[in-house]
């Protein structure tokens, strides 16, 4: 008996090592490992040895078997993977053609930018803030020490409402706003919708959008060093870390000193292209430390505090990311140019 | 204001280039914003003179003409430009021969564009020219050609017979500075500190005694507020004519068009110290009932004095003023007037009845100074508005009006001849008093944030004309009275900031403490709103604040709602709008030219009116979804997408029902309200068919608004974890004929009530009409989901609460499909 087991064993194993197909080793299974396999045919003489035979070969025929089905599987694992090794081939596409097409939003590039801005005030524990942008003309003049037929109200051409309210001409509105309900130290960014009564053209919208940042510590806290350090912060997070800046003394009513800051080109780093007009040099806005008569119109005492303020245009910052050459764009609601962003 | 460069020269050594220095005053608060290089592009122009005049053979309205443009004009621009004698074809009526003019030569390119090559014109060769002063970008006049005087040299350049060698810089001077730098002198003091050269003095200093006031004049001040000094001088027996043209070349480099010796002085005067004045004829001014000629005669009576009051204007007076337009003056306006009327509207314009013109003998020169709110609001509610009121209004020093007379009469005496034989009178009842400002020194080095010494503090002070003291650590600053922008501390350090250069600050990080900060819920909102819509394939569009009539009106929103610009930009951005609707529909048919589907959307504010007229600003999500192929779902596709979007503010689910009051631009039929907590949170649905034609429109909008406001109360509502259920579900599919007019929300409330918890979901699949059922019945097909939380149900169970949810149906006329 042995001898015949070891004989079938010998035979299936060189029959599967022959197998070539799928089927081929189905039948080698249904030969060798079946309930009706040529094994188990032998096996029905157990009955007629001793159990100490019975034994030995029933461990014998059931360790063929396993050897058997383990080969069997091997086999056809082989066979498996030797057809799959031809899918490659035969299920071959066209790369590239193009991917299908699916439905995307996009955010409006003024919210791109806005949301980048606010990122990185945020990342210096600015607070977002916001307030009203029809104003009365205190807080968008008078407060902002800008009192009636003062000729720096001539600087922003302004819109009126029949009932006397102003659509605020700058976001400056918001600091008057916030420390007449605030008290120091604190720092604020504020951004949001302003309105000039300019005839449009591709760099002059009437309805544009600005930032204001404030901060208001105690006097000796806050220095024009460390206004310059947080527009160089905030200009680095926006055009990377080996942006520069600069600051020209200039003047705005809210502020004393005041500057205007520019930024280093960010496309031709300094070098002077086409988009900073060959001075390699771009003009982002305006900023300063907040005039003590801002202070005095909200109720600060002067003496005690200083503070800093600066403000610049979104759409503007929005156009020479993008190299957008037509600040129109922005409200035009067209799909074909918001659909790039 | 346009500045130029060689009359800066006279006040002080500059050694740069214009365009160094324009980078320096850009860097200094002083931003140039053009440079004009006055001979820039008028190489190859040259001074010819007309030597005959033939009509063109084949036109009638050109001329042939022969021009001679000497041997110096034989320095060619191009090889063809040999000839002595150019044959130019021209078609100016305005040639004569024996005019010296302006001629381009072959190979020239002149300002307006044109390369002048050699070319036939009607059948006849033209070699070059003769050019019109917009042609050389010289002055606007297309008249005719420029026709120079007749001294001119023959072949001269046109830089050299004009005197172009000028480079004019456009600053823009900011109105902290207007006061004293909107003249060459203020301008060139800068200059002068910022180069550390000395500014040039000049020596105007009248030969007879100023001090003594003249006797020819009798000036009355009636409000020295509204007018702080007012200085006057009489000079007789002038020659009125023409400005020499070094003054003609100094006005016109700023832009200012001479007129007569005497208005050109006063104009030039005001370009040099900032002292805007004014001419009068004395003649036409004094005792004009009298109509006598007698003021070149010595008089010493009281009563032959000339009588000049500033007052304010009388009710009814008006005015024909210099630009020949009559205006109405009121008791605000402040005038200038004689015994009897206004002579000119104080510190705006002159009256054209006293003016000086050619035939004028003797002359008053005015220099005063009126208070710039006055000026200001005279000059822009006559709309009317002059250099010397661009001045005024700015408030400029009344220290400088002597000056002023000073250097006017010194022109005078030798452009015009006359004679000062009197005192220059002098009203000055306040005078300006300097300013002092004390503050500790330390306040230098707290605002700016670095320390410069006070001997740098010192010399920047100085060089500015402030005079300056120390006691210990306290400064003491005397600031001149042209400064009337220092009025504090922080406007004496920011001098000593920027002359220091802010360039030498370092960066130094604020010292803050380090807070987490709780950002504004409202904020947050509306980017995890724009975050999803942006995920749901929205567009985020950006409109106008501002709407028309038209759109409003269009969209059946009621003007009256609306408030009103007083100064609209045009038609269309009359009002502010109360929806955002107008403009969506207005995007959705732009955006149709170019795709059948899109969703767009806009988060932004509305301005309604509150019951006492004030401005309620609301913030507002609204969208309109568009897809031209699939027209009767899309309701449910909006609904289903803004159920999304509230879900990830908060947990509150949200019910909707029928518009209370809506607005008529909604579909009744097919709008609903959106609530959740039971509080209305927006709206949507269809827009009528009739606003749809208004906007051009013929495919089906829906549109949406939701309140942000009203999301606050539930936003960041914690969402608690749900245990997964292990027990298999059963889904069982219903099919169930109702009548039309049954709404899923009792089908569906008659179907939850048939369990108390065993009913997981319901959800409907398919709403059938048509075929095999009656017009007013509609099928609806729905999934039930059973499962237990705690053991498998058994068929018995499920089957048993199937035969309720189909009883309870029965309640409502459904009808078992089998």
């Amino acid at each position: 008996m042995k001898n015949k087991i070891n004989e079938i064993k010998k035979r299936a194993l060189e029959e599967i090592g022959k197998a070539k197909t799928f089927e081929a080793v189905e039948a080698l299974r249904v030969k060798y490992s079946g309930r009706k396999s040529e094994l188990t045919n032998v096996l029905r003489g157990l009955k007629d040895l001793s159990p100490k035979e019975r034994k030995e070969i029933g461990e014998l025929s059931n360790h063929t078997k396993q050897i058997i089905e383990s080969e069997l599987d091997k086999k056809e694992l082989k066979i498996k993977n030797e057809e799959l090794s031809h899918i490659d081939k035969k299920e071959k596409i066209d790369v590239t053609y193009p991917g299908k097409k699916t439905a995307k939003g996009h955010l409006h590039p003024l919210t791109q930018v806005r949301y980048a801005i606010e990122a990185i005030f945020k990342s210096m524990g600015f607070l977002v803030v916001e307030d009203r942008e029809v104003e009365d003309e205190f807080h968008n003049f008078d407060a902002m020490n800008m009192p009636r037929n003062h000729p720096a109200r001539d600087m922003q051409d302004t819109f009126w409402l029949k009932n006397g309210c102003v659509p605020r001409t700058h976001t400056s509105s918001v600091q008057a706003r916030f420390m007449e309900k605030n008290k120091p130290p604190f720092r604020i960014i504020s951004l949001g919708r302003v309105y000039r009564n300019e005839n449009t053209d591709a760099t002059h919208e009437s309805n544009f959008h600005q930032t204001e940042g404030l901060i208001v510590d105690k006097s000796g806290k806050v220095t024009v060093a460390n206004a310059k350090s947080i527009i160089s912060e905030f200009m680095k997070g926006l055009f990377g870390e080996s942006t520069k800046i600069r600051l020209r003394p200039s003047y705005f009513p809210f502020v004393e000193p005041g500057f205007e800051f520019d930024a280093s080109c960010p496309y031709c780093k300094g070098e002077g292209c086409r988009i900073c007009k060959k001075t390699g040099w771009i003009e982002l806005g305006g900023a300063g430390m907040v005039n003590q008569n801002v202070f005095t119109s909200v109720g600060f005492n002067e003496d005690k505090y200083e503070g800093f303020a600066f403000g610049f245009g979104i759409e503007r910052l929005a156009m020479i990311k993008y190299g957008i050459d037509d600040i129109r764009l922005f409200h035009a609601g067209d799909l074909r140019f918001l659909q790039q962003f | 204001m346009k500045i130029s460069y060689n009359w800066l020269k006279e006040y002080v050594d500059i050694s740069i280039t214009p365009e160094k220095l324009a980078e320096l005053l850009t860097m200094h608060s002083f931003e140039v914003e053009n440079i004009i290089n006055q001979g820039e592009g008028l190489d190859g122009v040259v001074v010819g003179e007309i030597l005959e005049i033939k009509k063109h053979p084949n036109a009638d309205k050109l001329s042939v003409v022969k021009v001679n443009i000497g041997s110096r004009g034989l320095a060619p621009v191009a090889t063809e430009a040999k000839p002595l004698l150019l044959e130019i074809v021209c078609g100016a009526p305005n040639i004569d021969v024996g005019q010296k003019v302006l001629v381009a030569k072959l190979g020239a390119e002149i300002p307006c564009g044109l390369k002048i090559e050699k070319r036939k014109v009607r059948g006849v060769e033209s070699c070059g020219m003769v050019c019109a002063e917009d042609e050389l970008g010289l002055g606007e006049n297309h008249e005719g050609i420029m026709i120079l005087d007749e001294k001119s040299q023959i072949g001269t350049s046109v830089q050299e017979a004009l005197g172009l060698d000028d480079v004019i810089f456009e600053i823009d001077i900011l109105p902290n500075r207007a006061h004293d730098c909107l003249s060459h002198i203020g301008v060139a003091r800068e200059v002068a500190v910022l180069l550390n050269e000395k500014l040039k003095a000049k020596n105007e200093k009248l030969e007879i005694d100023n001090l003594k006031s003249s006797e020819l004049l009798s000036v009355k001040i009636k409000n020295e507020q509204l007018c702080r000094r007012y200085s006057a001088a009489v000079i007789s027996s002038v020659q009125v004519k023409e400005s020499p043209g070094w003054l003609k070349s100094r006005l016109e480099s700023c832009g200012i068009r001479p007129i007569n010796n005497v208005v050109d002085i006063t104009n030039f005067v005001m370009l040099s110290i900032g002292q805007p004045m004014h001419a009068f004829d004395a003649d036409k001014l004094k005792e004009r009932n009298k109509k006598q000629d007698t003021i070149t005669k010595q008089r010493t009576r009281h009563n032959d004095q000339t009588k000049i009051t500033i007052r304010n204007a009388k009710k009814g007076e008006n005015i024909l003023a210099l630009d020949n337009e009559t205006y109405k003056l009121d008791e605000n306006d402040l005038v200038i007037a004689d015994e009897k009327k206004p002579i000119a509207i104080a510190g705006v314009m002159g009256g054209l009845e006293a003016a000086v013109t050619e035939s004028t003998k003797n002359i008053i020169f005015e220099a005063a100074n009126f208070q710039g709110t006055k000026i200001r609001k005279t000059s822009s509610r006559l709309k009317l508005s002059s250099e010397s009121s661009y001045r005024f209004e700015r408030e400029i020093d009344p220290e400088i009006t002597i000056q002023a007379i000073e250097m006017a009469v010194n022109l005078t005496k030798e452009l015009a001849g006359g004679d000062m034989k009197d005192g220059v009178t002098d009203i000055y009842p306040n005078p300006e008093k300097r300013r002092s400002i004390k503050f500790n020194f330390s306040r230098i080095e707290n605002l700016l944030g670095i320390e410069i010494k006070k001997e740098k503090v010192f010399n920047i002070l100085t060089s500015l004309s402030f005079e300056v003291s120390y006691k210990d650590d306290e400064i003491e600053v005397l600031v001149p009275t042209f400064r009337k922008d220092i009025e504090k501390t922080n406007d004496i350090i920011e001098e000593i900031g920027r002359i220091n250069g802010y360039e030498r600050i370092r960066e130094v990080f604020a010292n803050m403490p380090m807070k987490s900060v709780i950002q504004d819920k409202t904020l947050l909102i509306e980017k995890d709103i724009r975050k999803t819509l942006e995920g749901l394939g929205f567009f985020e569009v950006y409109n106008y604040s501002f709407l028309g009539e038209k759109e409003i009106s269009g969209s059946c929103l009621k003007i009256e709602d609306h408030f009103e610009l007083q100064n609209p930009l045009s038609e269309e951005f009359m009002f502010m709008r109360t929806s955002l609707l107008p403009d969506l529909l207005n995007n959705t048919r732009d955006n149709l030219k170019h795709r059948d589907s899109f969703k767009l959307f806009e988060l932004g504010r509305i301005y309604l009116k509150d019951s006492k007229d004030n401005v309620d600003e609301r913030k507002i999500l609204s969208g309109v979804i568009m897809n031209k192929n699939q027209k009767e779902t899309l309701f449910y596709d909006i609904k289903g997408q803004l159920k999304l979007i509230l879900e990830k503010i908060g947990n509150e689910k949200l019910s909707y029902r029928k518009i209370e009051n809506p607005e008529s631009f909604w579909h009744k039929g097919r709008s609903a309200s959106v609530l959740a907590k039971k509080k209305p949170i927006g709206k949507i649905g269809e827009i009528h068919p009739i606003v749809l034609n208004n906007f051009d429109l013929s495919s089906k909008v829906v549109y949406f608004e939701i309140y942000i406001e009203e999301l606050i109360s539930f936003y960041g509502e914690i969402k608690k974890y749900q245990k997964i259920n292990k027990f298999p579900r059963v889904e069982l599919d219903l099919s169930v004929v109702f009548n039309e007019d049954v709404q899923w929300s009792e089908i569906k409330k008659e179907i939850n009530s048939a369990s108390d918890n065993l009913i997981q979901e319901v959800e409907p699949f398919d709403i059938y009409r048509g075929k095999n059922l009656d017009e007013s019945k509609k099928s609806i097909a729905f999934r039930v989901s059973y499962q237990a939380e705690d053991r498998t149900l058994t068929d018995g169970e499920v089957k048993a609460i199937q035969d309720k949810i189909v009883s309870n149906l029965e309640k409502l006329g459904g009808e078992v499909r089998k």
